[in-house]
């Protein structure tokens, strides 16, 4: 059984990504009207993408803290706890593979190299991770720049269910990189196995 | 007596080591504690302005009343 992060994002996390894809189907007909109704579907889509990637990868890191803390003596669990939280940029941030990288490997692990090291196509899966955030960050702050957008950004649902692809694989590959160092870690499965 | 739920917004006191500390519950996190237990963002403070947050299941922490505290 995989961590609850894992099972939420599967769940209640998918529900809600496939709500969207749901809308796109209902929105009709095929002229430029769709074609301006859908723009504003997939830039939702990928806020909606981003955001709930954030939340795995911000449960998941709680899940690991709590395993980890638990394992320290009774009195000093709530301030080592406090120490693993200090500043993690996935409460609140973007989920960017350097800040993922960066809040994982403070519990100890060379985080993407275990991940990349699963799997030869998690490399392209983590620059498109990259790639979503840039437009998450463009779309939020409707700032696209021409540099990197071009002339007339225009995001295609294929994109986003192609970013959406990569991060169901690497939602997987985090959970196994996780299970597999903390039951080294601490001689023991964090999640029953 | 059974404790109740905790609530976003409640004011809680937890324990680091002896210490007692006063914070505030910020979010449910749900059940991504051992076993399932919900986890609760408690947000406090230590000394003016230094923000820190903690997550701990319900029976690490006691929701304090507010009508007990005016007392």
């Amino acid at each position: 059984m995989p961590s609850t992060a894992l099972l939420q994002w599967r769940g209640a996390r998918a529900a809600v990504l496939d709500e969207i894809e749901a809308a796109h189907a209902l929105v009709g007909g095929t002229g430029l009207g769709r074609r301006y109704a859908t723009q504003q579907l997939n830039r939702a889509y990928a806020l909606l993408l981003s955001s709930e990637f954030q939340g795995l990868c911000r449960d998941l890191h709680s899940e690991c803290v709590t395993v980890i803390v638990a394992s320290t003596p009774a009195a000093t669990q709530a301030l080592s706890q406090a120490q693993y939280l200090w500043g993690r940029q996935l409460t609140r941030g973007n989920p960017q593979s350097g800040a993922i990288g960066s809040d994982f490997g403070r519990l100890g692990v060379v985080f993407w190299d275990e991940v990349c090291a699963l799997h030869a196509q998690h490399q392209r899966r983590r620059e498109l991770l990259d790639e979503l955030v840039t437009w998450r960050n463009a779309i939020a702050h409707n700032d696209f720049d021409p540099a990197v957008f071009g002339p007339n950004p225009t995001l295609h649902l294929v994109q986003v269910r192609a970013w959406r692809r990569a991060l169901n694989l690497l939602a997987e590959a985090f959970d196994s990189v996780m299970y597999n160092y903390l039951t080294g870690l601490l001689g023991a499965a964090p999640w029953p196995p | 007596m059974k404790k109740r739920v905790p609530r976003v917004g409640d004011k809680v006191r937890f324990y680091f080591g002896k210490h007692p500390i006063i914070g505030q519950v910020r979010e449910d996190r749900g059940p991504l504690g051992i076993g399932g237990r919900h986890l609760y963002e408690i947000v406090y403070e230590r000394g003016e302005g230094n923000v820190y947050i903690v997550e701990l299941p319900a029976e690490e922490f006691e929701i304090i009343d507010p009508k007990k505290e005016e007392a």
